[in-house]
């Protein structure tokens, strides 16, 4: 009861349009003071401060700033560019091209909006005038954006090890084959496209020297991944330490190589890329003081012996988690939706001896869905802006590639070996 | 940044354009007084400094780690500044408007509610605010004698961050509250944000 109460008035106060953090604090004030918990109210605030401290928050900024150097450094075109000297001959080619630059591009930013804006603003006026409408180029984009939160430097990837306590090795490369899957699963919906509309039948063949040039051209974006990866991987550094690698190699391939930004534009994006942080790692430290009242108030207890009575099969509760979150996202993004749940997924999960790290890939995927389920999220917004299309035509073209989504989401929920089998095997 | 090229027989080369325009060294804020535009300058200022900082910690500490050693000042030092740049890009977000909130419900308003709703919002969180001033300079004070483990400086320089910018997101929240009082609508106020 106390724990409907919680929420509800958390909902209802967030649903006003307060920000995330005051609704946050507000609300965890608000049952102490008036509920006469007797509480101090001074460990609320320090709970507050102590969930934004942790040294391996420092990597969100980090991860941001590289998605942002690399953004406006130029690498999103030279990424379009090898994808389009690959796959760019099969048909629905342009389709293919978006969803395997989207796919490497999210390898390097980890970030669904900055994976959008970057090859949304190359390809969809490509595909425009190749025929394809602006609903669905639009649509494809909102959706393919989406697969950076399944790469290795996915920034909710991130969060969610912070709050869970898994490992960020083991979570990173719990993510790569639901990636791949999903891709795949998009590519097959792009190639029927093209092939259904008539509109994209595949260019020639690039030969082999238009290869070279492409690969050549894109190798030094396309070696950091593979670093980020295996350093990972290896042991050899921390995410945070991963995170300041590629803030080094971001800057030194965006003004001395590509030179497409120069220094005077590190101070705008230091403060867009810190400033975007702390709105995320505010709403985490309030979290943080939530959290701190669900404890001491023994509500996570509460809500496992719920689930236990609900949901009996470890399939019952993801099915739910599943529903839950794909409703949620229909009002809030990811990060926040993330920030909210997760701490009361915890202690059901652990009830029924659900892994963790499968957890994590499977709520990020059902948050990713939220990025672009109509009427509202962040890359269909984007989307949208860049192909000038409308939410009604870009929601009928949305169709095939969210049932793709949905299948693939059942597949990574219901399949704990897809998540497992890269991190079983590397570690 | 439009591709112009990426057509059927487009080569690699065609599809490389020219490097974006060039923009100005700060993002643009809302019109404000001088002194809290000031205010507002000196925490992007803060912000960007605080950050270009944490990024050099942060690497110096990958390059030692390469050699097999450790800076455990540079970890502590890092977490100190965490909690700067994070309450001051929280101010810098309230300024321009940027905070995360739900507004999908409130942008369906009339003018008038809309009115009423974003007062009541801004009266909420200045009240939140005033609360976090307040018990955040008790926790200050409260904490001076206590010292961080490998920098041997007062804990409370951390824990001070929690009122100074609170403090200085309250007046962009007032600042904000006075636009509404005014008039001026969620648009006026803050761009395209």
């Amino acid at each position: 009861m106390f724990a409907l109460a919680l929420f509800a008035v958390f909902f209802a106060v967030a649903l006003a349009g307060l920000p995330l953090m005051y609704s946050l604090l507000a609300t965890t004030v608000g049952f102490i003071v008036v509920g006469g918990l007797g509480h101090p109210l001074t460990s609320v605030y320090l709970s507050y401060i102590g969930g934004v401290e942790p040294f391996i928050l420092i990597a969100v900024p980090l991860f941001i700033f590289a998605g942002e150097l690399l953004s406006e450094g130029g690498v999103g075109r030279r990424i379009v560019n090898f994808a389009h000297a690959l796959l760019g001959w099969l048909p629905g080619g342009l389709g293919v091209v978006t969803v395997a630059s989207c796919l490497m591009f999210g390898g390097v930013s980890g970030s669904a909006i900055a994976d959008t804006a970057a090859i949304g603003s190359m390809v969809i006026p490509a595909m425009v005038k190749q025929g394809y409408s602006r609903g669905f180029a639009a649509a494809l984009l909102a959706v393919a954006g989406t697969l950076a939160l399944l790469m290795p430097l996915s920034i909710p990837f991130l969060v969610y090890a912070f709050i869970s306590g898994v490992s960020m090795r083991q979570l990173s490369m719990a993510g790569i084959v639901p990636a791949l899957v999903m891709a795949v699963a998009l590519i097959v919906v792009c190639i029927w496209y093209g092939r259904k509309s008539g509109c994209d039948n595949g260019r020639e063949r690039s030969t082999l020297p238009q290869i070279w040039f492409a690969t050549k051209d894109a190798g030094p974006a396309l070696l950091m991944p593979i670093i980020i990866i295996g350093g990972i991987w290896s042991g050899l550094f921390t995410p945070t330490e991963a995170a300041s690698i590629a803030v080094v190699y971001g800057l030194c391939i965006s003004i001395f190589l590509y030179k497409d930004i120069g220094w005077h534009d590190l101070p705008r994006l230091i403060l867009k890329a810190f400033s975007t942080s702390a709105t995320v790692m505010l709403v985490i430290g309030a979290t943080g003081a939530l959290a701190w009242l669900i404890t001491v108030e023994q509500v996570a207890a509460q809500l496992a012996e719920w689930v236990r009575v609900v949901a009996t099969e470890p399939w019952m509760f993801l099915a739910m988690v599943n529903v839950a979150l794909l409703l949620l996202g229909i009002f809030i993004e990811p990060l926040p939706a993330m920030l909210l749940t997760v701490p009361l997924l915890l202690p059901m999960a652990n009830a029924l001896n659900i892994d963790l790290i499968h957890l994590g890939v499977v709520v990020t995927a059902n948050l990713a869905l939220a990025l672009y389920t109509p009427p509202v999220g962040g890359t269909l917004f984007v989307a949208a802006k860049l192909a000038d299309a409308s939410i009604g035509e870009i929601t009928r073209a949305l169709v095939p590639l969210f049932a793709a989504s949905l299948v693939v989401l059942g597949i990574i929920t219901f399949v704990p070996s897809m998540t497992s089998v890269v991190y079983k095997l590397l570690f | 940044m439009i591709s112009p090229g990426l057509h059927q027989h487009a080569s690699a080369d065609d599809l490389i354009q020219a490097r974006p325009a060039q923009r100005g060294l700060l993002p643009p804020a809302p019109p404000a007084p001088a002194p809290l535009r000031l205010i507002g300058d000196a925490v992007d200022w803060s912000i960007i400094g605080i950050g270009a900082v944490m990024i050099v910690l942060v690497f110096i500490n990958v390059v030692m780690h390469s050699f097999g050693k450790d800076m455990a000042a540079t970890t502590e030092m890092c977490e100190l500044l965490m909690v700067w740049v994070t309450f001051l890009g929280g101010a810098a977000a309230a300024r321009r408007g940027v905070h995360m909130a739900i507004t999908e419900l409130i942008d369906k308003l009339g003018t008038g509610p809309r009115r009423l709703m974003d007062l009541a919002i801004s009266a909420a969180s200045a009240a939140v605010l005033a609360s976090l001033v307040w018990y955040g300079w008790g926790i200050t004070v409260a904490g001076w004698t206590n010292r961080l483990t490998v920098l041997d400086i007062p804990m409370s320089l951390q824990y001070l961050a929690l009122p100074v910018a609170s403090f200085i997101t309250l007046l962009f929240v007032l600042w904000d509250g006075l636009q509404i009082l005014r008039g001026r609508s969620h648009q006026e106020r803050f761009g395209c944000n």
